[in-house]
Formats: C-alpha cells, structure tokens, sequence
C-alpha cells in the first residue's frame, strides 16, 4: 500500500503543479442582524422540521422543568428514559424507570422509550442542534436507538448563525447535528418524518441556573 | 448484473431515445424536478449572503484542488492520530481488496451501506457479492433500486424514476409487505425501517462515504436525513469508508460554508436533518476499528486537466440535474453512469479517460442553468464545449468545419456562401426530407434555417 500512497501522491503532486494559488474572501454573514429574534427564528425552523417546542425560554428552576419533561413522558406514554451519566440529579424523571448509559446494549436501547439529554450549542438560522457527546449528552447511540430523543436546549446556548457555532464549539472528536426528526423524500420527493433514527424530536427550552 | 457502468452501455444518444419513449418516467421526473427546484430556489433566496457562501464554498474548493497532495498527508496524519487506518488505492480494484480483506478477517458475511457514490463508482457491492459478502444498502432509494435490481438514477434521490405505486409493488415482492399495503410514502417508509431495523442494529461492519474529509483535524463527515447513516456509522464495530481524493477540505471552519450550501442545495433544506462527524475511534462511542480508503480513480489524471479540473470540485449535491432540460426528459440512466446530469457529463468522460463516454458531452444544449445553481460555482457549460472541442471527430466533419472557417473568414467567402445558400439549402432540405446524402446524420434532429431572399449585404448595396 506503501507504494500506492506515493503512487497517488506523486500524481496529484505533478497535476496541481502548475495551478494558480488562489485567495478567496469569506464575505458571508457572520451573524444575523440586532434586529432578528434568535430565539423566535429557532423555534419557527424547529417547527417546520416538525419538532415538538417546548418553551420554557424563562424557567431558571430545575424541579419545574422536570415537572415539565414528566408531563411529556405521561403524555405519550413513555415507559422508560434512558439519561448520560452527566445529566444533572434535578432533571432526572421521577414517575418512570430512568436508566442510566453505562454501556447499554443496542437491544436494551432499543426496548427504552425515549431518551433524554442536554446539547452543546445551537443555531437558529437553520434549526440545528449540536451535540458535542459531552458527559450530559453521552455516546451517539443514546440519542440514536430510543424512538423520542428529548433534547434540553439552554435559551444562551443558541447562536444565530452556523459560523458562529464553529467559532464557539471547535474540532470535537465526534458530533452529531441534528435538524429535526428523522425524515426522507426519496419517494417522489414528499417528505416524511421518521424513518430511522428517533421519529420524535421534543426540543424543551429552558433557562436553567448552573 | 455489474454496476460499473460505462464502456458497456449505449451511448448517450441511444440511449436517451430509448428512455424517451417512457412516458411515465418522464412524468414522474418533471414532478421530482419540478418539485425540488422550488424548494431549492426558496431556501436560497431567502439568504441575503447566497452569492458570497458560494464564492467561499469555490474559493474552499479551488484551494483543494491547488494544495491536494499537502492536505491529503495532513488528513492521513490527522486521522492516524486520532485511531484511524488509512489506506490509499489507486483505482477500483485496489479499493475493493481493502474492504475484502477487512471483512474477510472479521469473518463477515454482510455489511451495511450507508448511501455513497463513490461505492457505486467502484462497484463494491457486486465485486463483494461475487466473493460471498452480502451489501445491503439501507438509504431508502438506494433499497429500492437495490431490489429492483437497477442503477440510481439521481445522486440524491436515486429512486426518482420511480414513484409511488411502482415502490409499493417492489415492497410486496421483495420486503413481504402485505398485499393490501397502500401506496402512501409514509407507510413505505415505515415499512423499510421495519426491514432494516435488526440489521443495524446486529451488524458487526458498515461501509460508507463521505461528504467531506477535513484535513486539519482529519475528521470524516457524512451528511443524511433518515437515521441510516447514524445506525451505520456508530453502530457496528468496525467502518471502512471510501472517500475521493478530493472530498477534503482545508480546515474545520470551512464546514461553515460547506454545510451551508450542501443542504440548500441538495434536498431544499436549511439542514439536512442528520450529519454525522468523526475522527478516528472514539472511546466507549461508535465502531473500534475505523479505516479509511483514499480514492484517486481517475482523479489525479482530471486534477491535470487545465479546464477540465473544476469538475472534481463537485460536492454531489445535485442542483445541476435538477434544473437541466435534457436530465428531466432523459432521466439518470441514459447516461450509463453513477455521476448523471450536467455534472457527470464533464465527470464521467474525464474519470474514465480518454476513449471513454464520448458522447456525454453532448448530452446538453449549454443553456447554463446548471452553471446558475451549482454551490462551487462549476462553469459546467464551458467544460462541455472544451470536452467536445478536445474529443475524437470524424474526416467527415473535420473538412466540413475547415471549408466554413475558410469560408466565413473572408468577404468574399461569404458572398459566394451566400449565393449558394440559396440555392443549396433548398436542395439539402429536400435530402434531409428524403433522408439522402451525408446531411441527414445532423439534419436527423436540427432544422436547417431558412434562407432569406436578398442578404444583408446585398440590401446594404442597392439602399
């Protein structure tokens, strides 16, 4: 293979001797205007994702929000959350059996109703939330197997545009965007959501104290 | 039946004649088209900086393309530090043999697909077949042209020839969906993730794509919208992805713009819903062993290309097939290649080389529509007409084009053209009509013009 790699390399080289350097200009929006809504445009993209919103944008305390997320798991019947190690203790649902993923099999992810995680960041103009897998988001097949990934996005952890997201978080290891539920058009280009990966998206927005 | 295309196939005109007569392919290609233009056209104007994403996403692309060898070792050496193999082929075969040897020594019988062009390209899944390794795709389309036993025929939406009813009948036949299955997008949908379901989650291998290789960080990045690439990428515990030498990009920040103008773009969205971004193994998280095959097949030979080049900055994002006139009446197929529309045309002919695809630079009519929408900003007409200005032309036609050169660069050429049009032109009409005489080849589907009674210069001399 050695000989491959120099092979290719040495051809590439020779190829692109004779190219111009070239210099371009990044002339693109760095961030949305004053006027813009962050919070507002987020919420409007998430819902024509068809995401569920919950808006709590002003609840600072724990036990609240948690009430909140249990209303949701009573609402559609989920059985059982499936958490990361980080999640904090006060967000922590009481009325249903809550796992936590210390290594969890695909089929024991696959029988749990929903899992529930923080996020690293988010952006507005596109819809999309970021998971970094930190402690509080845990591995990519927490929030992959289960059929509802409720997501917990702090309303300070939303920028307006992606080049605003890249600044902020940096290279990680390993990432997981998200806009949206699972979908696909590929049948005459219809969307549908849910195919795959979680067919529910619950976005509860909080403004919890750390 | 082999999916490498190209060589074996008719050529385009052939077969373009033969996919015109499928009326319900081309209906269900102008609803497809027509469909996914307007979602394009209204995620794109809604962002007042579109022009300038897409300067950067070409000025990204050309600086690939300028410092590929120097970005390549970088990606290598990134990659290898963060847990990666990295391989490199020069050509299909030695792509192959990579993921022959890795399945082989985990003893694998199957692995899982996520959507790749650069899969189709090799033919990875009939050379695995006929070794005793089952593929098995798992991109909705990519399924149904999977058990149709056909080509895609889009690089976004591969199934697009197909519609509705035409997917229900394949899911009764191949998936044993039951007979009273109606033919709603959403219930066929949920019955391939029943399909699916335990194949992903039981696979121990995964072979995948990439949209982008980042060099500084040697990251891999696949963008999705159904949850298969996630289910494949993080599922199984080990992944060979095959990625084109010229998928890299510079560095992490150029994700900015790339993954901005990749899913407006492609599907209409201002995201795609999945995109999946790794570097190397990680601990307790996804496949242990990740490798990574590095692709040139035909790629080195087109870097080389002074005019020619600017196709390998093609981000698959399929814009161009979408708006072009000859791609909605002809569809995919007739192009006999993985990479369709405007952009396999100057694609396909350079990859193969030369002596190969030769018709497929004719496959337009230069109205730029393609040139218009494309994200890194192709001038995909003016390769096409370099393509065919360097492409083989018969005696025949050589001479012709001589004579009108000589003809039409001097004064009083054209006043002897002139006179003769006017009474030969008459005369060639009647032997296209008649199909005689060596016109009839290109009078076949032209019109030759009318002739007016007086020239312009004769009318300029007698007022």
């Amino acid at each position: 293979m050695s000989n491959t790699r120099e092979r290719v390399l040495t051809a590439v080289r020779s190829a692109s001797e004779a190219m111009p350097t070239t210099s371009f200009s990044r002339n693109y929006r760095t961030s949305l205007e004053p006027s813009d809504s962050i919070l507002e445009l987020f919420i409007d993209r998430l819902l024509d994702y068809r995401a569920t919103v919950i808006d709590l944008r002003l609840e600072v305390d724990a036990d609240k929000i948690r009430t909140e997320i249990e209303a949701v798991l009573a609402e559609r019947d989920i059985a059982s959350v499936a958490v990361p190690v980080g999640l904090p203790d006060g967000l922590r649902p009481t009325c249903v059996p809550v796992v936590e993923d210390r290594g969890l099999t695909n089929s024991e992810l696959d029988v749990t109703g929903a899992s529930l995680t923080e996020s690293a960041i988010s952006v507005a103009l596109s819809g999309t939330i970021l998971l970094d897998h930190a402690g509080n988001q845990g591995r990519r097949a927490l929030t992959l197997i289960p059929d509802t990934h409720i997501c917990l996005v702090h309303i300070e952890s939303i920028v307006g545009t992606l080049p605003e997201a890249i600044a902020k978080l940096g290279p990680r290891k390993v990432m997981t965007w998200i806009s949206g539920p699972s979908a696909t058009s590929d049948i005459e280009l219809v969307r549908v959501e849910g195919v795959h990966g979680p067919r529910n998206l619950i976005v509860l927005l909080h403004a919890l104290n750390s | 039946m082999g999916r490498a295309f190209v060589g074996i196939q008719p050529s385009f005109p052939a077969a373009a004649r033969e996919a015109l007569k499928d009326s319900q392919l081309r209906t269900n290609l102008a609803h497809a088209t027509g469909t996914i233009r307007g979602k394009r056209a209204r995620v794109t104007e809604e962002l007042p900086d579109w022009e300038f994403l897409r300067e950067a996403a070409r000025g990204i692309k050309q600086q690939t393309l300028a410092d590929l060898a120097d970005l390549l070792v970088e990606f290598e050496k990134n990659a290898q530090a963060a847990g990666a193999i990295v391989h490199w082929a020069s050509s299909a075969e030695e792509a192959i043999a990579v993921v022959r040897e890795v399945a082989e020594r985990h003893g694998v019988e199957s692995f899982v697909k996520v959507k790749s062009l650069t899969t189709d390209e090799i033919g990875l899944n009939e050379a695995m077949n006929a070794v005793g390794v089952d593929a098995y795709e798992t991109d909705l389309a990519e399924l149904i042209v999977q058990i149709a036993n056909e080509h895609p025929s889009h690089v976004l939406v591969p199934a697009i020839h197909k519609n509705r009813s035409q997917i229900r009948d394949l899911f009764i036949e191949h998936l044993g969906a039951n007979e009273d299955t109606v033919d709603d997008p959403a219930v066929l949908a949920s019955i391939a993730r029943a399909h699916l379901r335990s194949r992903f989650l039981d696979a121990k291998m995964a072979v995948s794509g990439a949209n982008f290789a980042i060099a500084d960080t040697g990251s891999l990045v696949v963008v999705e919208s159904e949850g298969n690439g996630r289910m494949c990428l993080t599922l199984p515990e080990v992944l060979v992805s095959i990625v084109g030498i010229e998928k890299i990009i510079p560095s992490w920040e150029d994700l900015e713009v790339m993954m901005q103008v990749l899913p407006r773009s492609s599907t209409g969205e201002r995201m795609n819903p999945y995109t999946t971004i790794w570097t190397g193994t990680a601990e307790h998280d996804g496949p242990a062993e990740v490798h990574i095959v590095l692709l040139d097949n035909g790629r080195s030979r087109t870097l080389a290309e002074p005019v020619g080049r600017d196709a390998l900055m093609c981000i698959r994002c399929s814009a161009c097939m979408n708006v072009c006139p000859v791609y909605e009446r002809t569809g995919g197929h007739a192009y006999g290649s993985v990479y369709p529309g405007p952009i396999g045309a100057i694609l396909t002919p350079q990859l193969l080389g030369p002596g190969q695809a030769e018709t497929l630079p004719y496959a337009s009519t230069l109205c730029g529509a393609c040139y218009d929408v494309c994200p890194v900003m192709i001038d995909i007409p003016s390769i096409l007409v370099h393509l065919r200005a360097t492409g083989p032309h018969g005696g025949t036609e050589k001479a012709a084009f001589a004579e009108v050169a000589r003809t039409l660069s001097n004064a009083r050429g054209m006043r002897r053209a002139h006179r003769w049009a006017r009474f030969g032109l008459p005369l060639a009409r009647l032997g296209s009509a008649l199909r005689i005489g060596p016109i009839r080849a290109w009078s076949r589907s032209r019109s030759l013009p009318q002739v007016p009674r007086e020239s312009f210069r004769d009318w300029w001399n007698t007022r």
